[in-house]
């Protein structure tokens, strides 16, 4: 079942076993393992095809960086394309499928683009699909879309859950290899606040894939031990499974934990992934290197591996990744692997060193094993059907030999893991000692360590780990043990080996992008130099690996094309996200219901029980309207709303106005400056409209001012601007006058405020206040406000209508407003008191000529809205000065008008365009445009506010309403934009 | 039907009894809420008469210091936030005639909807739900935050017994929020285990 999975235990649970299917067939792995080192241990080693040219892969690494062993994990609407096999934890039932092939991933009909290779070479996308231009939607668009991507996403909704979280710590490690933990122990021992991520299962790095020692103790057992010491101190967290993707402004990182990824389903109301923000004082970025592939001919066939993957997989998984292993290597370190893999008792044909001097330690203890040794030698190609049979090999003199080999390990050497460093624009520095980047300039509280800080040793590793530990112990308060743990140095020695010059046959240097040596050479014959331009043209590195094992050797490449150095050429930025990260981790809870937060008014409940029908209106839900038996058409429930404010008393719900609190000796003084209209002549016990205009002139906001006492005013302002109000008034006091004695608090959420209108309004007030308060026209007159005491409450009373009608409002504290509502429903009123929604309250503030949101809309001014009487000359106040901008007095500004259809039964529709009837429809003639619309039950026709530019001089004027998003285009005549009540009789009476 | 008082409505009202023995309990609170604002220039004689009246100072900076039943808490410049255990809507009321003259002093008693969260996971639900560190050695027994949970507004603090462990957060919202803070609590929780106790207030037959 397993035919080459070795003795011994490794890091894997060998007692229990776990059956899982890869395209569709069952194989059995363990505990422990990825998809990738259980599909190894099968024996199999196509897991996937390529981009472009559908070639057969296999696996490259054994970590994220993998471009190759891409496949689609799990079924239906849980299906994810592009996961990395790699990184798959295995769990019983587990259901992979491989990607990018036709009908089987043995025999793939996609296959023929190989053939086709000249044509899809860099740039294929620029230089083929340019012309006929007609082409590109009809043709080449859909084709491209359907040849594009590897995997195929469920097109379903996304089923499984996620959250955000948010974490603070003294020390972040980011890496759990040796250096992390020992910066995190000697942090975490101090009592500092530590946070460790790493984004394998198992935290040790290197220490698991390699045989290390520590202190006489065997790496990986050190690694165990560490790590739950770890878990073990209150102040540390260690988090596995974690992957720090991103770093931000104020030291917060970006880490994505992969809550259930390695469980069959979510357990206990466990989200699949969790986003973490994680704030840090100080970060240690331990997150190690990655090892270079070397590009060569037929680089990409399965069996050509990472020699640190080959490791990995012999150690950690106790898999053989091959039986006949040549080693093509440039560095000390990739010795190891011969060694390892010798040890396993399996064959090491061949080892190829780049270099024409190894240590003659190494080479000695390799002869002694059997194993020939060439240096000064490189591969030129690897051969063999679906995967390696034979590697051809140039001799230093020049003589080509070939080896039978199954698997070739490649050791390029080690590019320090810098991401996160360059994160927020820091560049790394070229070392040409190390032949790689390093950090450069690294970002505030950031220490890099090991081998990330180009350290390859573990002696340095762990003693770098031990002072950056301390460090930020230090800067929290705490003094830290030096650690000191003992270990054998390792030869580290290594000279690059980008590429082989002259080797034959297809080379890859991106195998997620299937970029060749030659699609390199193309953009540099075509004049690409810069790397940022090579990676556009030819998609080097931007694959869903970012290029982890690609990017390097192609720049080596282009700078050896072009006659430059390396570190003349520079480098591309790496960006966040690390490694992929789903759109479902970004969005947390926030979707669907929970997309944003819904507030309710004080009588939701009891507008639910009536069966109201809502409204979003910003977070608000408000009732629309209230259907009752029979109704199926909601113009018919507006029209009887509408009829009984009319003819009767209703009650709308408007606690979700603004409502603010203004006190002191100043507030007087501080609101004249606010509003444009005078303040100072309101006395005590009456409200007024009020007109607040934004610094640039533009209205800001209408509402009311009433006066409650002599230094005590309440304001209200439109449901929709009431933050933006507030921020308004507080940026006056708190900045423009704080000499001003003004307290301002927002009292919105403290009361419940109904709206009781119509001429049967007094009536039914009277009957439920009694003597509580006399509403007689007399006592109370239109604008008239009180505070009274209503049942043993405090409540307040306000004769204002924004329905035309004789009305009232009435304010209670929220949580009597479900009361209150019931019992102003409840009262006995002739024709009963009628509820009525924001639907009939638009159309009565239409009907009314009452501008609402649509026309203050933050383009307008008070003369646009036809209140220009309002605005005070006499005093200063917000606004003044630019409202006076000879732009914002124009004659010809659309000013507010009414519109109403010439023919009886046309409607009209807000953003409709008005035009001079027989123009044609352009820009150049339009006019102005309608605002708000609505059908009037009162008059019996559609009627219109709108802006028409010189409006007020056109009364009578017919013009067309053109609205060509409905289809729709009517002749409407200019009218007032007061239909009902123009004199006002009807809020007095 | 005059005569029949008012009856308040909870805030919560709706969301049903949840839970057992949960790791993050969510109890429903209706003190009395006041704003007070300290008039120009007054800060220093509202000083002396608060500390006269309850043997507290008040608190500059974000933190809550308590007099028995009454709690205290600066959120904002010469803003305080007091609440009071138990008190009704008179609450406000009393303030202002002790203070009117140096603050102004609003009822905010129905303005809010208050949860206190307690619990053995209790931080760990708040780390999903609130942006800031409640961590034992940076928001201490009496400290106040105001930031935002799940996009809403909320004004978190800790009760102020020393040494309690695990501790004892607050936390309230606009009350036309107060359903959507629920839902965002009960998410957070629910992985620890999550009960919710509303307030039991005896219904007054009309």
């Amino acid at each position: 079942m397993s035919p080459n999975r070795l003795e011994g235990a490794g890091a894997i649970q060998r007692g229990r076993r776990l059956s899982f299917t890869f395209d569709g067939r069952g194989y059995v792995g363990h505990p422990g393992d990825t998809l990738a080192s259980a599909l190894l241990a099968a024996g199999v080693r196509l897991m996937g095809r390529s981009f472009k040219y559908h070639r057969p892969r296999g696996v490259l690494s054994a970590g994220s960086e993998e471009p190759n062993a891409l496949v689609e994990l799990r079924e239906g609407a849980h299906r994810e394309p592009n996961t990395r096999a790699t990184m798959i934890e295995l769990f019983e039932g587990l259901c992979a499928r491989s990607q990018n092939r036709w009908p089987s991933l043995a025999c793939d009909a996609g296959a023929v683009n190989s053939l086709l290779a000249p044509l899809f070479a860099a740039g294929f996308y620029y230089k083929t699909f340019m012309w006929p231009a007609a082409f590109w939607e009809m043709l080449y668009e859909p084709a491209i879309r359907r040849a594009a991507g590897l995997g195929r996403a469920s097109l379903e909704a996304d089923p499984d859950t996620y959250e955000g979280a948010h974490a603070f710590c003294d020390l972040l490690v980011i890496g759990g290899g040796a250096a992390g933990l020992a910066a995190a122990l000697t942090a975490g021992r101090a009592g500092a606040r530590v946070i460790l991520c790493d984004e394998d299962f198992l935290p040790g790095g290197r220490l698991n894939g390699d045989r290390l020692e520590i202190e006489g103790e065997g790496g990986s057992a050190w690694a165990a031990r560490v790590s739950g010491e770890l878990r073990s101190l209150a102040q540390v967290r260690l988090m596995t499974r974690t992957t720090v993707f991103g770093l931000y402004d104020g030291n917060t990182f970006g880490a994505l934990e992969r809550v259930s990824d390695h469980l069959p389903r979510p357990e206990g109301h466990q989200p699949r992934q969790r986003l973490w923000k994680i704030v840090a004082r100080r970060a240690v970025l331990a997150t190690g290197a990655l090892e270079r592939p070397i590009v060569f001919g037929g680089n990409d066939l399965p069996g050509v591996m990472l020699a640190s993957a080959v490791r990995t997989y012999l150690n950690r998984f106790r898999v053989a990744p091959g039986r006949h292993v040549a080693l093509f290597t440039t560095c000390d370190d990739g010795w190891k692997t011969a060694f390892d893999l010798r040890r396993e008792g399996l064959d090491v044909p061949v080892i190829i060193d780049a270099r024409r001097t190894a240590p003659p330690a190494l080479a000695a203890e390799a002869r002694r094993q059997g194993t020939e040794v060439m240096l000064g030698a490189q591969v030129l190609r690897a051969r063999g059907r679906r995967s390696v049979e034979r590697l051809e090999v140039r001799e230093e003199g020049g003589r080509t030999r070939k080896f039978p080999a199954d698997t070739i390990a490649l050791a390029g050497g080690w590019s320090p893991n810098v991401a996160l460093s360059t994160h927020l624009g820091g560049r790394p520095r070229w070392s040409e000692a190390l032949s790689a980047y390093v950090p450069g300039d690294l970002p505030r509280g950031m220490t890099a360590v090991g081998a990330a800080a180009g350290e390859f040793s573990l002696s340095a590793a762990l003693s770098m780990g031990v002072d950056a530990g301390r460090d930020a112990a230090r800067e929290a308060g705490f003094e830290a043990h030096r650690e000191h743990w003992h270990c054998e140095d390792e030869q580290v020695g290594a000279a690059p080996l980008w590429f082989v010059a002259g080797c034959r046959g297809k080379a890859f240097v991106d195998y997620q992008h299937d970029v060749t040596l030659d699609d390199i050479g193309l953009a540099a014959r075509e004049g690409f130099r810069s790397p940022e331009h090579l990676k556009r043209y030819t998609t080097l590195g931007m694959g869903t690996d970012q290029g982890k094992t690609s990017q390097l050797n192609g720049h080596a490449l282009l700078a050896a094309l072009t006659q430059r150095e390396l570190s003349d050429l520079g480098t591309i930025a790496a960006r966040p996200p690390y490694t992929p990260l789903a759109i479902g981790a970004l969005a947390g809870r926030a979707r669907g219901r929970e997309y944003r937060p819904f507030r309710h008014t004080p009588s939701h409940g009891w507008a639910c029980e009536r069966g109201a029908v809502f409204v979003d209106a910003g977070e608000w839900r408000r009732a629309r309207w209230y259907p009752v038996a029979g109704e199926t058409d909601w113009r018919v429930t507006v029209a009887r709303e509408v009829a009984a404010v009319r003819t009767g008393v209703g009650v709308c719900d408007v606690s979700t106005l603004g409502k603010v609190d203004v006190q002191g000796a100043d507030a007087g003084a501080f609101l004249e400056r606010i509003y444009a209209n005078r303040i100072s002549t309101l006395t005590v016990g009456r409200a007024r409209y009020g007109l607040m205009l934004r610094e640039d002139g533009m209205v800001l906001d209408d509402g009311t001012v009433a006066r409650l006492s002599p230094c005590h005013y309440l304001l209200s302002t439109s449901t929709a601007h009431a933050a933006r109000v507030m921020q308004h008034l507080m940026h006056a006091r708190q900045v423009l006058w704080p000499e001003l004695d003004v307290q301002l608090t927002p009292v919105s959420e403290q009361w419940a405020q109904y709206s009781i209108a119509g001429p049967g309004s007094r009536a039914l007030l009277s009957m439920l206040f009694g003597e509580a308060l006399d509403l007689s026209n007399a006592a109370f007159p239109f604008l008239a406000c009180a505070e009274c005491s209503w049942r043993g409450i405090g409540v307040r009373v306000f004769r204002i209508s924004f329905s035309g009608e004789l009305a009232y409002e009435l304010a209670v504290p929220a949580r009597y407003g479900d009361f209150t509502m019931r019992a102003l429903i409840a009262a006995d009123a002739p024709g009963g008191v009628v509820p009525y929604g924001t639907e009939a309250l638009g159309v009565m503030r239409i009907e009314k000529g009452h501008v609402a949101a649509a026309e203050i809309n933050g383009t307008t001014t008070a003369r646009d809205l036809g209140l220009e009487r309002l605005v005070s000359t006499g005093k200063d106040f917000i606004g003044s000065v630019l409202a006076a901008r000879p732009g914002l007095t124009a004659a010809d500004r659309p000013v507010l008008v009414g519109l109403k259809p010439r023919e009886p039964g046309s409607r009209l529709a807000a953003g409709a365009h008005l035009l001079p009837t027989g123009a044609p429809a352009t820009l150049s003639n339009d006019q102005g445009f309608v605002s708000s619309a609505a059908f009037s039950p009162t008059l019996g026709h559609w009627i219109g506010l709108g802006f028409l530019s010189r409006g007020r001089d056109r009364m009578g004027e017919t013009i067309r309403a053109y609205d060509p998003l409905r289809g729709e285009d009517a002749t409407v005549e200019v009218v007032s934009a007061v239909f009902y009540d123009p004199t006002g009789e009807r809020v007095r009476s | 039907m005059n005569e029949i008082p008012m009856q308040p409505l909870a805030a919560f009202a709706g969301v049903a009894p949840e839970g057992a023995a949960g790791a993050v309990i969510a109890i429903e609170r209706e003190p009395g809420i006041a704003r007070l604002t300290a008039r120009n220039g007054q800060l220093e004689p509202l000083d002396r008469l608060f500390h006269q009246r309850y043997g507290i100072a008040l608190p500059k900076g974000p933190r809550r210091a308590r007099c028995h039943q009454l709690a205290v808490a600066g959120i904002g410049p010469e803003s305080w936030m007091m609440t009071c255990e138990g008190a009704g809507d008179a609450f406000a009321l009393s303030l202002r005639s002790a203070f009117g003259g140096y603050a102004a002093v609003i009822d905010l008693s129905a303005a809010y909807a208050t949860l206190r969260l307690e619990g053995p996971r209790v931080r760990e639900c708040l780390a999903k739900l609130v942006p800031i560190d409640v961590h034992e050695r940076t928001f201490a027994p009496g400290d106040i935050a105001q930031t935002v949970a799940a996009h809403m507004s909320v004004t978190l603090w800790r009760l102020e017994q020393a040494g309690q462990d695990p501790p004892v957060f607050e936390i309230c919202v606009g009350r036309s929020f107060a359903h959507s803070l629920y839902r965002a609590i009960r998410d957070s929780a629910a992985q620890f285990g999550f009960e919710f106790r509303p307030v039991c207030r005896l219904a007054i037959a009309p």
